[in-house]
């Protein structure tokens, strides 16, 4: 085999390097950011939790809290608390398809 | 800060708009080189210095070597900037560990007394940082790369996308490409989102998983588990690993691109390797590449000389690409493993009594997997003794418990088939995303990584090469 050096990234060049590219790039980051706060609010509550306590991160807490609430009152972050809930129970299903019953009833996705 | 957190999502979230609205490439290199302290201070701020003082040693040792007319004073210069590379990362990385050893031989020969250890801490990434300030050292004495300016030295050594765990890009790479305006173009946005993303896939989803559920569990307690289990806990290290360290270097790509800038390949499908030769061509390839072009080749010498040079000189490369990887006698074994099996392939390429034996190639390859799955029970272990207990323990008859169960089963067997894609696989579907309308390619995006963030293990563990 030959001794492989390339560069991934590196695809044929089809002339659209201008600032339309930069915009098309701009909106996907912009608009994947907006999405995953949408459907993915947990989260963002998580990752405030894990922040150092101060003045500051508790008023960001109790926002990432009424976000995460406002959404699952609303269903936004159901499907990825459905998922989550299969994969779980994927994770515990022995060779013969059961898994613990008392684990697996916790895993439940809350119902709106 | 780890790339699959919301930290590192933020952080980016702020980089990105700034670095391409700098009103110059200068301005955007030393917005870059700020963002990069700041992403390598999140980890520990008294080593932002280091790096700093790492970088101005190699600018200046370079400058200085480029403008020197006498070849002796030149290879001074050289010989010195390689050692004070080399007395950081021995510092650093090697000391306790040595002097550990020190000790025990000193109380072999009964003189006993403790070893001063100090408790080092190891700065994260500074294999990684130290390789690249000798490989533009030894570059720009060779005549291959002109010295650069401090600028772009600083930027090439302190980067954040490759700075804790690489890929190791070299001057040569990097330096035309600062010395440039970047500009951002469809494919190179497109393979970006996809390589993080499908670096995300790897890390959150398969490495995790295969290291929370089963393969520590079985590691940390192997008289515990049955052979079975032991058995597929070496093959669950062997797909975590590569599915973890490819994962950092796939983002690693991918966020370069994003802003403008080319890394090269780090990983091609290890484990479909006929022999140990390919293997090391395919895995951790900018590694395997510096040490086969400053150690092997510059250093040693290569296959000049004769053949018995030729395995000597493959045994130190391979056990010093051991020890690179951590201070511990697993990972010396771990390359002395590596470079007995390359000498092995050599001898039986050319005696005229093996030559004739030819292995069809679906055997070569597993053959080579299993050698390289022997290695990696050694690298994973935490000592000497435990990896043959590990050993022991797949060879005695099964006692312990068998605790794999089948999404464990179907994560190592998807870490192994995803060898068979073919090389080009992720440049035809970044082809494909690169026509489509901005909203369509975020609405995958999100969909694609709110069922990543859905399949994860709670939390991210670190990078496996972090600690390198």
């Amino acid at each position: 085999m030959s001794d492989l050096y390339e560069f991934p990234a590196d695809l044929p060049d089809q002339g659209d390097d201008g600032r339309a590219t930069l915009k098309w790039a701009g909106t996907i980051v912009a608009l994947a950011t907006l999405g995953l706060a949408l459907f993915n609010p947990t989260a963002i509550s998580f990752w405030v939790d894990d922040l150092p306590p101060g003045p500051t991160n508790i008023r960001l807490a109790a926002i990432g809290e009424g976000w995460a609430e406002t959404a699952d009152r609303i269903g936004l972050g159901m499907g990825h608390a459905r998922l989550h809930a299969a994969w779980k129970a994927a994770e515990r299903t022995d060779w013969k398809g059961r898994q613990p019953v008392e684990m697996a009833a916790t895993d439940q996705p809350a119902t709106p | 800060m780890l790339f699959p957190t919301l930290t590192f999502g933020l952080f980016f979230l702020v980089v990105f708009p700034a670095v391409w609205a700098a009103r110059s490439n200068e301005w955007r290199k030393l917005l870059l080189l700020v963002a990069s302290w700041v992403f390598y201070g999140a980890w520990d701020w008294r080593f932002v210095p280091l790096l700093i003082g790492s970088a101005l040693i190699n600018w200046g040792t370079a400058a200085l070597i480029a403008r020197g007319d006498d070849a002796r004073t030149r290879k001074a210069l050289l010989i010195g900037g390689v050692a004070a590379n080399l007395s950081v990362l021995g510092f650093f990385k090697y000391f306790d560990f040595f002097a550990e050893q020190a000790g025990s031989l000193l109380t072999l020969f009964g003189i006993g007394q403790d070893a001063p250890l100090m408790q080092v801490i190891l700065p994260v990434g500074i294999s990684f940082f130290t390789f690249q300030g000798i490989s533009y050292v030894v570059d720009v004495h060779r005549g291959r790369v002109p010295a650069a300016r401090l600028l772009d030295i600083l930027l090439l050594m302190s980067f954040f996308p490759h700075l804790v765990a690489g890929p190791i890009v070299r001057a040569a790479d990097l330096v035309p490409q600062f010395q440039q305006t970047p500009k951002l173009n469809r494919g190179m946005v497109s393979m970006g989102l996809l390589l993080i993303v499908w670096g995300l896939f790897k890390k959150a989803v398969i490495a995790s998983e295969l290291a929370t559920q089963f393969v520590d569990p079985v590691f940390s307690a192997p008289s515990a588990h049955g052979s079975l289990d032991l058995i597929l806990a070496a093959y669950g290290y062997a797909v975590q690993i590569y599915c973890d360290f490819s994962a950092y270097s796939d983002m690693a790509i991918g966020i370069a691109a994003l802003l403008g800038y080319r890394f090269p390949r780090n990983f091609d499908r290890p484990y479909r390797s006929a022999s140990l030769q390919e293997f090391w061509r395919r895995w951790h390839i900018s590694l395997s590449r510096w040490l086969r072009d400053y150690l092997y080749i510059e250093a040693l010498g290569g296959s000049r000389g004769g053949k018995f040079r030729l395995y000597r000189n493959l045994m130190i490369t391979m056990l010093l690409g051991g020890l690179w990887h951590g201070a511990a006698w697993t990972f010396v074994i771990w390359g002395g493993l590596h470079g007995a099996a390359l000498v092995v392939e050599r001898v039986w390429a050319t005696s005229p009594r093996t030559r004739a034996i030819v292995l069809p190639h679906w055997a070569k390859v597993v053959l080579t997997f299993h050698v390289v799955t022997l290695g990696w029970i050694f690298f994973r272990a935490a000592s000497f003794g435990d990896a043959l207990a590990y050993l022991g323990g797949i060879v005695a008859p099964a006692t312990g418990a068998v605790t794999v169960t089948p999404l464990i089963v179907l994560l190592i067997a998807f870490g192994l088939a995803i060898h068979a894609l073919r090389w080009d696989s992720m440049t035809r579907l970044a082809e494909r995303l690169r026509s489509l309308p901005a909203p369509a390619l975020a609405g995958g995006l999100v969909a694609v990584m709110l069922v990543v963030d859905a399949m994860r293990f709670e939390g991210i563990a670190p990078f496996i090469y972090f600690r390198f």
